[in-house]
Parts: structure tokens; C-alpha cells; sequence
């Protein structure tokens, strides 16, 4: 095969991939599902224009009061307005999911690819790691690195971050065998194509759609998560808020408000639901070994 | 997950100079036979052992059975019911003979006599004599031990058995009340110092039948215990994961007394038909902020008055502890219903003007920042404190970061006594002994806030008074000197006093006979089943 | 074959000596020092010379390789050394506690595959749309509720509104079987949910990949009938894969236990290693991440050499690389 013809199969294959992904969304549970993921990345990046009240505003008077006009969530130990915790909770928490996954993605993938392409025992045992540390408790090292490292933001993020890498680099790791072992690679390499021009038209472009399906779980695991190292308490620190660290705080006030842990409980649960649910459809739709 | 308690004790500061036994006693300064004349204990009435109590704790389970070691305040619960002491608190935090029947003092104040009762045995069923009064004081004193109860008795300089039943003390200045810090000193048997920690081997009314570290400790009766029979077939102590968990088995039947439940849960425990909530006679507890006193800025008094004036301890008790506490008005360690109360002291009004003035003169500008410090997963009224000080901070600039860390990071950080932490304002707990020399004394060694190490401090004055009033017995100049640590600590304000709340505990209506010390603590001795 | 076994045998053998290494290096980089936990939580000041004395009694003031061996030498004559705190044996304390999570495990587990294995096999005999959609929903909805989300839900509602189940404790099921089981009942389910959902996925995913298989339709081509086939040669060849997840399953079955003993205050190794986190308990967290490590790699490494036996396949690839 020539380079053009290289080039030609890769860009058909994208082709077919982009087709695919419309082909998803027209199933109801897959639209359902970005919709709703559509919806809260809304309200969390406009919470600052559609919150009804400022973020710190306390009011002594009306503490863990119930749902009502004024306030439909209800409010919090200060007073504060849940409607607009629980918005500007949803910018914590989707930015430090982001932030997550792209970690993730990022030092998953490196990690995955060095496993696939150095098949003796250096892949080997890299895999082996990335096995047993999916075999502990993610909430077990979730604690002890929480506690090495802070719980500041940044360190939340690259622990999430480093907690999700494992499964993507036996993702990338996998995504990245097929290709190798594809006709279509071993064609490349007898024709002697260079290597760059291999993973870049080849290789890159054919394992980023199984990955970035992926990252749709990821972010949904890493709310998952963060809620529950902010449910021991190890959270993101006051006054910036986490779903989780609301669901915490609530859960703690239970018996002055069974109102004020509901709502963020129920928000993560459709957010994390959502995220799962796309990521789903869309890995089932654009990697073949799932079909 | 937080499984440690936070509650930190100063307990062991001289402890026993009960405020009766030193206001009222005219102990004097003649050699008085004392010990029988304040036994108006709460003797336990005679019973037939008779149904199981369970008694519920959130966030740090019993780790040990040794009782000299370790501050863990869940602890405190199993002292009296295993280990009595030479003398025992009453509900009004004076003391009573126990495993001692009556004491006497040389005129100097410096030599102290105790005679033993004869019947006592171990839970195995070895004797209890004099040696093993010594064999514990001498423990105690020990500074490798690391006793809490050693900073109340660190002025024993020798401790003898006179014949098999009685003890004699020698102090290095003179003491007015001994026996006061000694219901500190519980009596273990040390004659296997392998098994101190796991096997519970004490003379009290209670013995060890079962226990799983963490989890569960389970009691019965003491066949050997020289007192009258106790009232209950069996205790168990069960540890919950957190509060709201405790505070559920409570509503659901599964347990019958829980200790420190949060305040957010009064409401419902007091709308329960079944339940009371307990609360002790007086308060000596508070809620408190450290700070480094050794290093900059807190170092400056100044800047630790402006502290003062910028916590609106009024909103704290709204918010925070939904009213169940008083402000502290004065920034004193002794709440303002405690009879030594100085009246005259100076208010501390919340007055951010003020601070903000105090800090730039202290050095503190616009524009810096403090750490927060507090434990994640227990006390959210902690949280709710800081966030409000974090709002009113930030009106005259300084910038105050929240940061919960876990409880072993946490106390790592400003524990043990003497290391530095510049910057940090740590949110704690301090329960403090009801007799007023003890409950000011804290500020000495009792608060992490390094207050000793600083020369140009006024801690030289503080701690030379409260020496001299350790042996001071007459009533009149006691108050006096009471008067004075008062008025140096509202000045120098080594910590900070939001205000002052009792540990909020219930029990289910059919449980008589439980009663909460002002330090806090649950007595179970006199505990049985009504029916 | 033999090639085979021998390598995957040195490199578990490598791995539970990484994983040793690594457990006791990173418990003493984390802040916070058990000496400090057990003496200081008082706030008086404890003489500088008690902490000496305890670190020395506890071995902490040697050096690091030092403390290692001291540790591992012990462990390999089955020694597990002391908790610092209560002083118990380690080995004591994990047997205490190893009663209730492996009867919550086991429980789990079995409703876990109670409700996976029949409705995932099921859906493959059916081929209903409705039947996989709802089955999809639910999967769904079990891997994204939190466990203590479900724990609260049904301490809630059977524990507090109905009164019918104990929300808390443990009671062994030698002690009492009747007791042991109304005790287990909640948790287990609490995590049988958890881990029904991943199981179902991988389950319905294999069954999905082996269904399309050539012999499948040579099997549907002989005349069986859809069930017979799925029963017959369908489920036993998705098994096999299934088994690799094995590890998976095991960890999210120890990480859900963590959570579920949390909220239902049973005790068990799940709360032990909180405890012990909490408490910087190195002798007792080293052991039990250890085992938990050993486990792991003992499993896997024998679900390999089994996967070895079974596909013929795998040994030839395995001597070829």
C-alpha cells in the first residue's frame, strides 16, 4: 500500500467513526443521556448568572429550613440557599471530574501504550501494577494518598487522576494491541512507512474514540469518588463546596434536615448515571471488540 | 473513618482541687482528718445485677485497656467502672473516698497520709495493698510512661507504703488537696506489664468479659468488688462509625445511652417520648482556639487579642451550636456560671474594628493569610465556626484558609506539646476539671499553645500564683488568686474561648442512675435498669 | 506449558515483594505518627521522654531497612507483630474480624450472582429489547449509586421505619444461625447491588461476544433450541473470560465492604484497615494490606494458570513469546 492509500483508509475509517457516533445519538436512552449531561454542565458553568442567591450569604434566622418557595432545596447550617450550593457545588465538582479524566486519559494512555509497545517483561510487569492496584480498594488508596497529599483541589484532582489511570491504560494498552496486530499495521511497517506517520495517521486516530468513550466513565467515576473520600470528611475545603462535601455535611445534620442531604445525593446519582449511560453507548458504538 | 476522638483532656492538670474541697472545706491549715468528712458520695444502692445497658460512641472506639496512657476520651467511660482510684469524683466535682477511706496532711502541706480499705481484690482475686498504690504512683510519675494524670502530681517527690495499708505522699511545695488530683491516679494491676493494655484486671464494680479493640467492650459484675453489688448483668460499650449512625441505633432501639451526639440531633432526641438527655450539674467544658504562641504573629499578645475581638461568638452559638452553649464573654476558661467567676473582667464584644486595629499594630497586615485547622469527620460545628470567622476575617483582609485533615495528621501537626505551628489556628475541644485552679491552669500545659516557651510573657507571673494557690487553703485569698489568673488570662489570651458546652448525651427512660461529670465525662458506676 | 507456569510464578513472587516494600515505605511518608495518636491525644504535655520510650519499645527509631527486615523476617516465620494500640496480636485481630467480612463476602456474592447470572442469562436466551433496556436501567442505576447511598436508603426504611431488621452489629453464624443472618441480610444486599452491576456487564458482554462465535451458529445449525444452546455451549465458554474480571470482583467486593461496614457498623477487616488508618497503626495496616495484596496476586495467579489448563490456546502463545 502506498502512503496515500495509508492515508485515505485512515481518514475513511474516521469518517465512518463520526457517522457512528450520530447513528448513537439517535437511540432514546443515549440522547436521554446527553441531554441530561448537556443540562448540568449548563447549570454549572452558568451557576454564577442563574444562582438565586450569592454563594456566602448567611442568614442566622433560617437555618436547615425546609424546602419552600423561597428556598426549593431548602438551607444549610448558615442559612445558605441549597439551590445555589448544590449549582456551584456542580462547578466543583464537574471541574475536578474533568480535570480528573484528563488526567487520567493523559498518564492512563502513556502508560497503556509503553505497556503495549514494549511487550517483554517491562510491559508485562507495567500491566501487572495497573492489575493490583485495581484490585485495591479505590476508596483505601483514596484515603492514604489524601492523606499524604492534602486535600487541596489540585491535589484531589491528580490523586482522582492517578486512582483512574490504571483502567485506562488496560484500555489503552488493549486498543493499541489491535491496531498492532491488524493487517493494516503490518502491511505499514513492511512498506516501510515511518513510524510518525504511523501513529499519528494510524494508530493515534483509531485508539482516541474507544478512549475518549471512555472518559465519559471516567468523569462519572471520579464524581463517584470524590464523593465519597468528601463523604469521610476528605473533600474539598469550605467555603468552596462538592456535591460530595454537601452530601457529607448533610448526612452529618441528617436528623436537622433529611431535605439537606437528599438533593445532592440525587444529583450525583442522575449526573453519575448520565456520564455512565453516554460513555456506554458511545464505547459500544465505536469499539468493535464490544459489539 | 474518624475514628479518633478529638476531645482532648486536660484532665490531668492538679486535677482534684475540686472547687468544694478547696472553697468551702476549712481544710486549713491544721491536720485534719478530711477523707470522711466530704463523703456524700453517690453510693450505689444494693442490687441484684439485672438486665444489659448498651452505651453508644461515635468516632474512636476503647484501643486500650491500660488506663494511665493515651488521651482518648471515649476512654473515659470504663475508668470508674474498672479502675477506682484512692478517692472518686461526685457529681459535683468534689471527691470521695474509695479505695482509700480517709487521709490526713502534715501542717506544711508537704507530707499526706492515706489509709487503705483492707477488702479490696483485683478482678482475679489478688489483694490490693499499699504496694500497689506505690507500684502505680511511681508508674504515673514515670516520664517514660507518659501518664496524663503525672502533670497533676509532678510535685510528688516520693510516695511510700508504710505498712500494708497505708501510703504516705511527700510533695515538693506544699499541696492543699491531694486527694483531689488523686481520683486521677487509677489503681491497675501491674504485676503482669504484658497483659496492661488487653486484660482490665482492676477492683472495680465491673469486670472485663468480652472485648474486640475498636469495636466492642463488654463488662459484667466484679464478684471480688468491695463495694455493694452493682445493678446491671452486663455493659457493653459499642463503638459506632460516626454520629449520625449512633444517633440512629439510639432512635431505633438498638442502643440505650449515647454520649456527645451532635447538636444537631437535640431536637429530635428531645421530641423522643422515650429518651432524656443528660447534662451535668455545671459546665467546664468549651470549645476553644490554639494558636502558637511562640512564633510569629501569635507571638505578639496583640495579635492574640485581635484574634479575640474578631470571633463573633454570638453568631457561633446560633449557628453552630444551635444555642445549646454560652458565649464565652470575657474570654475566660471558666464559664460565667462558675461560682469563681471573676464579674469584673473586661468584656471581649465581637468588634472587627478593633482586630483589624490590634492586628496592624501586632505587625498583621492586609492581606495575609491563616490556616484554619480542623479535624475532617467529627465536630461540624468546628466547620461552621471557621467559615463564619473565615467571612468576618476576610472583612478587614486577612485571608483564612479551611483545611480539615484527618485526625492523626491533624494532631501531628501541633502535638506533642512544644512543637511549632506558625500560622495555624486550630480548632479543638478542651474539657477542663470543674475546680477553677485547674480549669485556669490549662493555659500552662494543657492547650498545645506553647505558652511556657516565650520569656517576656506574663506565663512566669501565671504559673508562680498558681503555684502558691495549689497550697493555698484559706477560701478568701483562693478567690483572690482565682481573680487575678483570671484578669492575666483575658490580657494575654494564650487561647481562645468560643464558649463553653457540655457533651451532649442521652439515654432511653428505663436507664436511672447515669450521670455526666462537668469535665464531660459519663458515670456508670450507679447505672442499672428501671422497669 | 511449564514455561508458562514458571514465569507467572516469579513475577506474583516479584509483585508481593514490590507490593511489601511499597506498603511499608508509604506508611511511614504519610504525616501523622502513631506515637503521637496514642499519647497525645490528651493535650497535656506529655514529656518528650514517653515518646522516646514508646518509639524505641515500638521499633520506630531504627532505620527504615532495618525496620523492614525486623518485619518482614517476622512475617515470613508468621509473626505479624502487635497493634500498636491495643496490643493485640495482628494475627488476632484479623482473625476476629475475618468471621464477618468473608460472611458478608460470601453473602454478598451469592445474592451478587443471584441476580446477575439468571437475569444476564436470560436476556441472552430472550433477545427481548424491552427485557435488555430494563435490564440495561438497572445495571445502570446499581454502578451509579454510591453503596452508602443504598446502605442509608435501607437502613431507613427497614431499619427505622419498619423495624423489622437490626440496622447494625454482627452476630457469627456458628453463634447463631438465625441471628447471623438477620444481621448480614442488608449489608450483603448493599453489596450484592454494588457488584451485581459490574458482574452483569461483563457477563452480558461475553455472553454477547461468544453468542456471535461460528460454532454458536453451527450449534444453532444442528437444531437445538435457543435455550439449549445458550445453556450448553453459550454460558460455559463466557465463563472463561468472565473469570479474568475474578480480581475485579474481589477488589470491588473488599472496597464495597469498607463502605457497607462503615454505614452498617459490622465489624470486619474493612473497618480494621480504617482504624488502622486512622490510627497510623503500621504493624496491623502492613499486614492487612499485604494479605489484601496476597490475595489478589495468589488469585489472579491461579485463575491464569487455570485459564492456562482450560484454552489451549494461551500455552501455545505462551511459549512463542
Amino acid at each position: 500500500m502506498t502512503a496515500t492509500a495509508l492515508s485515505a483508509e485512515g481518514i475513511t475509517r474516521r469518517g465512518r467513526r463520526g457517522e457512528t457516533v450520530l447513528r448513537v445519538l439517535r437511540r432514546p436512552t443515549a440522547a436521554l443521556a446527553a441531554i441530561v449531561v448537556f443540562l448540568i454542565l449548563a447549570g454549572a458553568i452558568a451557576a454564577p448568572l442563574i444562582a438565586p442567591y450569592p454563594p456566602s450569604q448567611f442568614d442566622y434566622t433560617h437555618l436547615f429550613a425546609s424546602p419552600s418557595w423561597a428556598h426549593p432545596f431548602g438551607t444549610d447550617e448558615l442559612g445558605r440557599d441549597l439551590v445555589t450550593r448544590v449549582l456551584y457545588g456542580g462547578r466543583t465538582s464537574l471541574e475536578m471530574a474533568a480535570l480528573a479524566t484528563l488526567i487520567a486519559m493523559v498518564f492512563g494512555s502513556i502508560w497503556g501504550f509503553a505497556a503495549a509497545f514494549k511487550k517483554g517483561w517491562i510491559g508485562e510487569v507495567l500491566m501487572r501494577i495497573a492489575d493490583l492496584t485495581l484490585g485495591m480498594p479505590v476508596i483505601l488508596l483514596g484515603l492514604v494518598l489524601v492523606a499524604a497529599f492534602g486535600s487541596s483541589i489540585f491535589s484531589l484532582v491528580v490523586i482522582l487522576g492517578i486512582l483512574f489511570s490504571p483502567a485506562t491504560a488496560r484500555l489503552a494498552r488493549s486498543a493499541l494491541l489491535s491496531e498492532l496486530e491488524s493487517d493494516y499495521y503490518l502491511a505499514a511497517t513492511s512498506v516501510g512507512a515511518s513510524p510518525w506517520r504511523i501513529v499519528f495517521e494510524q494508530l493515534l486516530p483509531n485508539t482516541m474514540p474507544v478512549l475518549l468513550a471512555r472518559g465519559s466513565i471516567v468523569a462519572a467515576d471520579a464524581i463517584f469518588i470524590e464523593a465519597s473520600l468528601s463523604f469521610l470528611g476528605l473533600g474539598v475545603q469550605p467555603p468552596k463546596a462538592s456535591w460530595g462535601t454537601l452530601l457529607h455535611v448533610g448526612y452529618a445534620d441528617l436528623y436537622s434536615s433529611y431535605w439537606y442531604p437528599l438533593f445532592p445525593g440525587l444529583i450525583i446519582v442522575i449526573a453519575v448515571l448520565a456520564l455512565n449511560t453516554l460513555g456506554d453507548n458511545l464505547q459500544r458504538a465505536l469499539d468493535p471488540s464490544r459489539r | 473513618m474518624h475514628r479518633f476522638s478529638s476531645r482532648l483532656k486536660v484532665a490531668a492538670f492538679g486535677v482534684a482541687v475540686a472547687a468544694v474541697a478547696a472553697v468551702s472545706l476549712g481544710m486549713a491549715s491544721s491536720d485534719g482528718v478530711l477523707g470522711a468528712a466530704n463523703a456524700k458520695a453517690t453510693q450505689t444502692v444494693a442490687c441484684t445485677p439485672n438486665g444489659t445497658l448498651r452505651y453508644g460512641l461515635a468516632g474512636g472506639g476503647v484501643t486500650s485497656l491500660d488506663p494511665s496512657v493515651g488521651g482518648l476520651a471515649s476512654r473515659t467511660v470504663i475508668m470508674p467502672l474498672l479502675f477506682p482510684a484512692l478517692t472518686a469524683l461526685n457529681p459535683d466535682g468534689t471527691v470521695r473516698p474509695d479505695l482509700a477511706t480517709k487521709w490526713k496532711v502534715s501542717p506544711d502541706g508537704k507530707t499526706w497520709w492515706f489509709y487503705l480499705r483492707r477488702d479490696v481484690k483485683y478482678a482475679n482475686g489478688r489483694p490490693f495493698t499499699s504496694a500497689d498504690v506505690v507500684a502505680n504512683i511511681l508508674h504515673d510519675l514515670d516520664p517514660k510512661t507518659g501518664a496524663l494524670v503525672r502533670t497533676y502530681i509532678n510535685d510528688v517527690r516520693s510516695v511510700r507504703a508504710i505498712t500494708k495499708y497505708e501510703v504516705r505522699f511527700k510533695t515538693g511545695s506544699p499541696r492543699a488537696n491531694l486527694a483531689d488530683a488523686l481520683y486521677l491516679a487509677k489503681m491497675a494491676d501491674l504485676s503482669n506489664m504484658a497483659t496492661l493494655a488487653t486484660s482490665g484486671n482492676g477492683t472495680g464494680p465491673y469486670k472485663v468479659a468480652g472485648y474486640v479493640p475498636n469495636q466492642v467492650l463488654t463488662l459484667v459484675p466484679n464478684p471480688y468488688y468491695f463495694g455493694p453489688k452493682p445493678c446491671l448483668k452486663k455493659i457493653s460499650i459499642i463503638s459506632e462509625p460516626d454520629t449520625t449512625s449512633m444517633v440512629t441505633a439510639f432512635t431505633s432501639n438498638n442502643l440505650d445511652m449515647i454520649w456527645q451526639f451532635p447538636v444537631t440531633a437535640a431536637s429530635t432526641i428531645q421530641s423522643d417520648k422515650n429518651a432524656t438527655i443528660i447534662v451535668p450539674k455545671t459546665v467546664a467544658t468549651a470549645h476553644v482556639l490554639l494558636v502558637d504562641t511562640t512564633s510569629a504573629p501569635f507571638d505578639n499578645v496583640l495579635a492574640r487579642q485581635a484574634l479575640s475581638y474578631a470571633i463573633d461568638r454570638n453568631a457561633m452559638v446560633k449557628a453552630s451550636f444551635l444555642g445549646h452553649a454560652q458565649a464565652s464573654v470575657a474570654n475566660d476558661p471558666l464559664s460565667t456560671t462558675n461560682p469563681a467567676y471573676n464579674k469584673k473582667l473586661p468584656a471581649q464584644t465581637f468588634n472587627l474594628a478593633k482586630a483589624k486595629q490590634l492586628f496592624t499594630q501586632a505587625g498583621v497586615k492586609p492581606g495575609t493569610s491563616f490556616t484554619y485547622w480542623a479535624q475532617a469527620g467529627k465536630r461540624p460545628e468546628w466547620i461552621t465556626n471557621g467559615e463564619i470567622l473565615q467571612q468576618d476575617l476576610a472583612k478587614i483582609g486577612i485571608t483564612l484558609n479551611i483545611v480539615q485533615a484527618d485526625p492523626a495528621t491533624w494532631l501531628a501537626r501541633f502535638d506533642p506539646h512544644g512543637k511549632k505551628y506558625p500560622g495555624l489556628i486550630v480548632a479543638s475541644f478542651l474539657s477542663l476539671q470543674p475546680n477553677p485552679l485547674l480549669g485556669l491552669g490549662s493555659a500552662l500545659n494543657g492547650c498545645d499553645c506553647n505558652w511556657g516557651n516565650v520569656p517576656g510573657t506574663k506565663y512566669d507571673q501565671y504559673n508562680s500564683l498558681v503555684l502558691k494557690a495549689l497550697g493555698q487553703s484559706d477560701p478568701v485569698k483562693l478567690q483572690a488568686s482565682y481573680d487575678q489568673l483570671q484578669v492575666l488570662f483575658n490580657q494575654q489570651a494564650p487561647y481562645q474561648v468560643i464558649a463553653h458546652q457540655t457533651n451532649l448525651s442521652a439515654a432511653q427512660k428505663k436507664v436511672v442512675g447515669a450521670w455526666e461529670d462537668p469535665s464531660g465525662n459519663m458515670h456508670l458506676e450507679s447505672a442499672r435498669l428501671a422497669h | 506449558m511449564a514455561i508458562y507456569v514458571l514465569r507467572r510464578v516469579v513475577t506474583s513472587i516479584g509483585l508481593l515483594f514490590l507490593s511489601s516494600v511499597l506498603i511499608f515505605v508509604v506508611l511511614r511518608l504519610i504525616p501523622g505518627d502513631p506515637t503521637i495518636t496514642k499519647l497525645g491525644g490528651g493535650m497535656t504535655a506529655v514529656d518528650p521522654r514517653a515518646f522516646q520510650a514508646l518509639r524505641h519499645q515500638l521499633g520506630l527509631d531504627r532505620s527504615l531497612t532495618h525496620q523492614y527486615v525486623h518485619w518482614i523476617g517476622g512475617v515470613l516465620r508468621g509473626d505479624f507483630g502487635q497493634s500498636y494500640f491495643s496490643q493485640f496480636p495482628v494475627t488476632t485481630l484479623i482473625k476476629e474480624r475475618a468471621g464477618s467480612t468473608l460472611e458478608l463476602a460470601a453473602a454478598a456474592l451469592f445474592i451478587g450472582l443471584l441476580l446477575s447470572v439468571p437475569a444476564a442469562t436470560i436476556g441472552a436466551i430472550w433477545r427481548n429489547r424491552y427485557f435488555d433496556a430494563v435490564l440495561s436501567g438497572f445495571t445502570a442505576v446499581g454502578m451509579s449509586t454510591p453503596a452508602f447511598v443504598n446502605g442509608l436508603v435501607l437502613i431507613v426504611i427497614f431499619g427505622v421505619k419498619l423495624k423489622l431488621l437490626p440496622t447494625q452489629g454482627y452476630v457469627s453464624f456458628q453463634n447463631h444461625p438465625l441471628e447471623s443472618l438477620k444481621t448480614v441480610i442488608l449489608p450483603a444486599v448493599t453489596l450484592a447491588i454494588a457488584i451485581a452491576a459490574p458482574i452483569m456487564l461483563i457477563l452480558r458482554s461475553s455472553l454477547a461476544d461468544v453468542a456471535s462465535a461460528p460454532y454458536i451458529r453451527t450449534a444453532q445449525g444442528k437444531g437445538l433450541l435457543r435455550y439449549q444452546v445458550v445453556l450448553r455451549h453459550v454460558l460455559p465458554n463466557a465463563t472463561i473470560p468472565a473469570l479474568t474480571m475474578i480480581g475485579v470482583i474481589i477488589g470491588s467486593l473488599l472496597g464495597g465492604s469498607v463502605i457497607v461496614e462503615y454505614v452498617f457498623a459490622r465489624p470486619g477487616l474493612g473497618s480494621l484497615m480504617v482504624d488502622a488508618i486512622y490510627q497510623r497503626d503500621y504493624a496491623v495496616l502492613q499486614t492487612l494490606v499485604l494479605l489484601a495484596a496476597g490475595v489478589f496476586i495468589i488469585s489472579s495467579l491461579l485463575i491464569d494458570l487455570l485459564y492456562g489448563v482450560l484454552d489451549p490456546r494461551l500455552r501455545v502463545r505462551g511459549q512463542e513469546a
